[in-house]
């Protein structure tokens, strides 16, 4: 759906750029088509085979159970693919973001403290996302104002964040309750939880914003050719500030789910980048082109979910699950990486 | 993107580069005015051995990977696994060196496979080592019932581990010995030889360097063999320093490594991955969590300023860079 | 597949042994046959929380019953969604082991709501039947008076404050500050240290190394406390490196290497607070099987004893560990 889009509306420079796409990439196109079948299949197998071995898989109220488990982690994923996509897929001059974890931590150390001091929901949110949004911020500065190169700056900025979080906490759990947070994980709707909505609905709009909209092209065409880009008049440093900026927030909500999760703030649990990262990676092999999409994200985000949850209902023990993971994530990259290579070195 | 492009005044250069030396000494006569222990001799020499000679040996390792254009995530992994054969084989009554050599061996296995699947498999090397990653804290689990650590306490005779750690020749600790060979191997292969102008093109543009004939695979293999070995050996200092092996101990180097390495870039005119520059990283990251702590600085704030410092450095070095080129 | 294959053999072989020695040794504890027992644990990567886990998974096989074992890796998030994911399992019983107090909670409160009994090992909690675990109390007043008199009612120490948020460490941490009271002449540096996991004994070398530095002199520094052992070994070994063997250590929790260490007259390690964790996992699942045969009089605690390891009794505890 996507390259149709693209042939349609995008701006000039992208079709004279496909016009240098000779016949050996085109091909390796088709074949990156097959991969991504290949890979969605290979997903279907798996939660097919769980759904038959694994006693209650299937069960509706076990799917939901995985959705909600992978909210926290699908948030912070959709931002790292985003600023990728910004960013262009260079992993050292690329765009990245290392301090979406510590940015997590610090923001549910911030709704847990602000809601303790007595602000109420709203403004607890509100205090939430200012915060998580000024984590983007300064990277954005420290990125494009400054040009320090991504990996760099959110790796100082990730230090910062996690010490401030040291400072609002004081390395203890800090135990929250407000009617927002029971809300998110008690209330229920069509048998899913205000959770699993928050992940659809977040999924759903980042789709339709990041692939449908002329932003989101653009966007798209800003991390892949950016001089192009930039000769074509777009302002690529409004457009990268807004990666960085929309990871901060979505950064945020995944903290106020996390919050609710864990009744309050708890050190530590941003520890999950290193997740973030390889999922958010991974969903190159369900997107059609190589770059990270959202719905490739979500895709690799559930499989993740899934297969923990599976190993759990089959009593695997839990040691396995980093180690499957990882084989896992080579085995679908090394398929696509040679299949792809005849076309490129 | 590079400082390439524009032909820089000298001295605006040097400006540049004077950054990162610049913030290390001042931070260096703020914390010796503050804190009289931090000007001692010896808290000096104990910052070079416990903060500043295990990180530079990941580190070291870290610049040749990163020189050729890939990053090595997996460099915990490769410490942790040494650690692991060799206290593993020690506590089962093996002699010092087999176990040694063992470690090291285990530490080459994982740098193997990150270059197996970065060549062979074509996987991108952030990936491929983020996989090894994930792989090997499953390993250590699986090997040690969820992580139990290993401690070598008074049933090994460990007269020899002990020199490992605290032993000195000439008056200078091994480990600071260690490091300097390290220094030595690492600087010789990147300035000068054949093999420092390949990984140059190779971490330019690889593309170009396959096609002008750079033996491309080969020096992919060399370089994370060579960071897996750099970080095998660092595994085993942490297991001889605290003579015990604790799992999954290791990642607390990498993204040191990594912020080391490239702090360290700011020196270089091209911005290039650098043996001094690395060193005056790490030594920079090893004086402060050292500085702070004894100027009695809570760690909360430790780690804030931490981050904030390197933000700076970085900040001014990039931006002064960025007006100079634009120029 | 293969490989899943080969699981299942091994565990219905493990399960019939179990079986067979059940039938043989456990005369007063009810058997657990056909009973899923759900086992959930914060983390296993230190010897007290992998022997007392070791000991219920021991246990509910012993019985003849199926544990579902779950280890978070010591991960809140981990947990949670263990926890969520086990309810749904609706096993026979659910046992929860160690974690954050405040985080858990709320999902004990839903093991409840599902109808599943709750036990716990060392987790106070309202919604556990029973919780087994050492008494901390205890644990905390014996090793801090032991402190108190090793270095005569004077001097400086430095203190891991341990995990606040855990309750056992911080039941440890209020007893010693407890017994301080009577001790005026006792002063904790400050800034008091932290713990990391991992890496802790790393940590924690590096970090009193660095605070030998700032206190030179003998008599600066007359101990040092944590609230676990794995801080312990660390701060062992910096001040064995540092020849400031003056300074005592003292930890609890007693895994062998750290008894070991106290049995060594010239090891600064003073004392350990063992406790028995195999025992404490071990007694929990019998009061599960108890409580599934029927027996709903259990007490809501369960304490196991713990030994105070010193110098003068090492050889002597650790026999009665189970550890030489």
């Amino acid at each position: 759906m996507s390259s149709n889009l693209i042939a349609e509306q995008a701006p000039a420079f992208l079709d004279s750029s496909a016009d240098l796409e000779d016949r050996e990439t085109r091909r390796a196109r088709h074949r990156s088509q097959i991969i991504r079948l290949g890979s969605i299949a290979a997903l279907v197998a798996v939660f097919a085979y769980f759904g038959v071995a694994a006693p209650g898989f299937a069960n509706l109220g076990n799917l939901a159970n995985i959705v909600e488990q992978s909210t926290v982690l699908a948030l912070l994923a959709f931002s790292m693919s985003i600023v990728v996509l910004g960013g262009g897929g260079d992993v050292i001059r690329g765009g990245i973001d290392l301090s979406l974890g510590a940015n997590l931590g610090l923001c549910a150390a911030a709704f847990t403290v602000a809601s303790n001091a007595g602000f109420s929901d709203p403004v607890a949110v509100a205090i939430t996302l200012a915060v998580g949004a000024a984590v983007g911020l300064v990277n954005a500065f420290a990125v494009v104002a400054l040009g320090v190169l991504p990996l760099l700056a959110t790796l100082a900025v990730m230090n910062i964040c996690g010490g401030a979080e040291l400072v609002l906490t004081q390395n203890t759990v800090i135990s929250a309750n407000s009617p927002l947070l029971s809300y998110i994980t008690g209330a229920s709707w069509l048998g899913l939880s205000m959770t699993d909505w928050i992940l659809v609905g977040a999924a759903i709009l980042l789709i339709a914003l990041v692939h449908g909209t002329r932003w989101g092209l653009r966007l798209q065409a800003v991390g892949g050719q950016r001089q192009a880009a930039r000769a074509a008049g777009l302002r690529v440093s409004a457009y990268l500030t807004g990666t960085y900026v929309a990871a901060g927030l979505l950064a945020a909500l995944a903290a106020i789910v996390q919050a609710a999760r864990l009744s309050g703030s708890s050190p530590g649990s941003g520890d999950i980048l290193l997740s973030v990262v390889l999922t958010s990676l991974m969903s190159v092999v369900f997107s059609r082109r190589l770059l990270p999409s959202i719905g490739g994200t979500l895709l690799s985000v559930l499989f993740i979910g899934g297969l923990i949850n599976g190993f759990q209902l089959l009593n695997v023990s839990s040691y396995w699950v980093n180690g499957v993971q990882g084989v896992l994530i080579l085995f679908v990259v090394a398929v696509r990486s040679l299949s792809l290579r005849r076309g490129s070195v | 993107m590079s400082a390439t492009t524009a032909p820089t005044r000298p001295i605006g250069a040097q400006l540049v580069r004077v950054t990162t030396p610049a913030a290390l000494v001042i931070l260096f006569v703020i914390f010796a005015v503050v804190s009289p222990t931090f000007r001692t001799p010896g808290n000096i020499l104990h910052i070079l051995v416990n903060n500043f000679s295990l990180p530079a040996l990941v580190a070291l390792g870290m610049t040749l990977v990163v020189s050729a254009g890939g990053i090595d995530l997996s460099v915990g992994v490769a410490a942790d696994i040494a650690a692991m054969l060799a206290v593993t084989l020690m506590q089962n009554g093996t002699g010092l060196g087999l176990s040694l050599i063992a470690g090291i061996g285990g530490a080459l296995l994982v740098g193997l496979l990150d270059a197996l699947l970065i060549t062979v498999f074509g996987i991108s090397p952030f990936l491929a080592t983020l996989g090894v990653l994930f792989i090997g804290e499953s390993v250590q689990q699986l090997a040690t019932n969820g992580g139990t650590p290993i401690y070598l306490v008074s049933n090994y005779p460990a007269a020899g581990l002990d020199f490992l750690a605290h032993g000195q020749i000439l008056g200078l600790p091994l480990p600071l010995w260690l490091v300097a060979a390290a220094v030595v191997l690492t600087q010789l292969l990147l300035s000068g030889t054949a093999f420092g102008r390949h990984l140059r093109a190779i971490g330019a543009e690889p593309r170009v360097a396959w096609y002008s004939g750079v033996p491309v695979r080969r020096a992919t293999w060399l370089v994370y063999l060579l960071s897996a070995l750099l970080c095998g050996v660092a595994g085993l200092l942490l297991s001889a320093t605290v003579k015990s092996y604790v799992p999954l101990s290791g990642n607390a180097f990498m993204l040191d490594a990594i912020g080391a390495v490239f702090v360290g870039t700011t020196i270089s005119r091209e911005t290039r991955p650098n043996v001094l520059g690395t060193l005056l990283g790490v030594f920079f990251f090893g004086m402060l969590h050292n500085g702070l702590l004894l100027i009695g600085w809570n760690f909360y704030w430790q780690q804030v300023a931490i981050g904030l410092l390197v933000f700076i450095v970085l900040g001014i070095s990039f931006l002064t860079r960025r007006l100079q080129t634009t120029d | 597949m293969s490989f899943r294959k080969r699981l299942l053999a091994g565990l219905t072989l493990a399960i019939g042994l179990g079986a067979l020695v059940s039938a043989a040794q456990a005369q007063d504890v009810p058997s657990l046959k056909g009973k899923r027992i759900g086992i959930t644990v914060a983390g296993t990567e230190h010897y007290w929380d992998l022997k007392a886990y070791q000991g219920q998974i021991d246990e509910v096989k012993r019985l003849g019953g199926i544990p579902v074992a779950l280890d978070a890796g010591r991960n809140d998030s981990r947990q949670i969604a263990q926890i969520q994911t086990l309810i749904a399992q609706k096993p026979d019983v659910i046992v929860e082991q160690l974690g954050s107090a405040p985080v858990l909670a709320p999902w004990l409160k839903k093991i409840r709501a599902a109808g599943i009994p709750l036990f716990t090992v060392d987790t106070i909690s309202p919604y556990s039947i029973n919780d087994t675990t050492s008494d901390n109390y205890s644990i905390g007043e014996k090793l801090a008076l032991q402190l108190a008199s090793d270095i005569k009612g004077r001097g400086n120490i430095l203190v891991f404050n341990g995990f606040y948020s855990v309750p056992v460490c911080a039941i440890r941490y209020d007893e010693l500050k407890l017994v301080l009271r009577a001790f005026p002449d006792i002063h904790i540096i400050q800034p008091e240290l932290r713990d990391v996991i991992p890496n802790t004994v790393q940590n924690a070398y590096s970090q009193v190394t660095d605070l030998l530095q700032k206190y030179p002199n003998k008599g600066d520094i007359a101990a040092v406390w944590s609230a676990w052992d794995v801080p312990q070994v660390g701060a062992t070994q910096a001040i064995i490196a540092a020849h400031r063997t003056e300074v005592r250590t003292y930890g609890v929790d007693g895994s062998p290497d750290v008894v070991k260490m106290v049995a060594d007259p010239n090891s600064p390690a003073a004392a350990v607070a063992a406790q028995q964790p195999y025992l404490i996992g071990k007694t929990a699942i019998d009061n599960v099987a108890r409580y599934l045969a029927g027996d709903h009089d259990l007490p809501p605690y369960t304490f196991v004893p713990a030994i105070l390891v010193n110098k003068e009794n090492a050889a002597e505890a650790a026999k009665e560990l189970g550890q030489s």
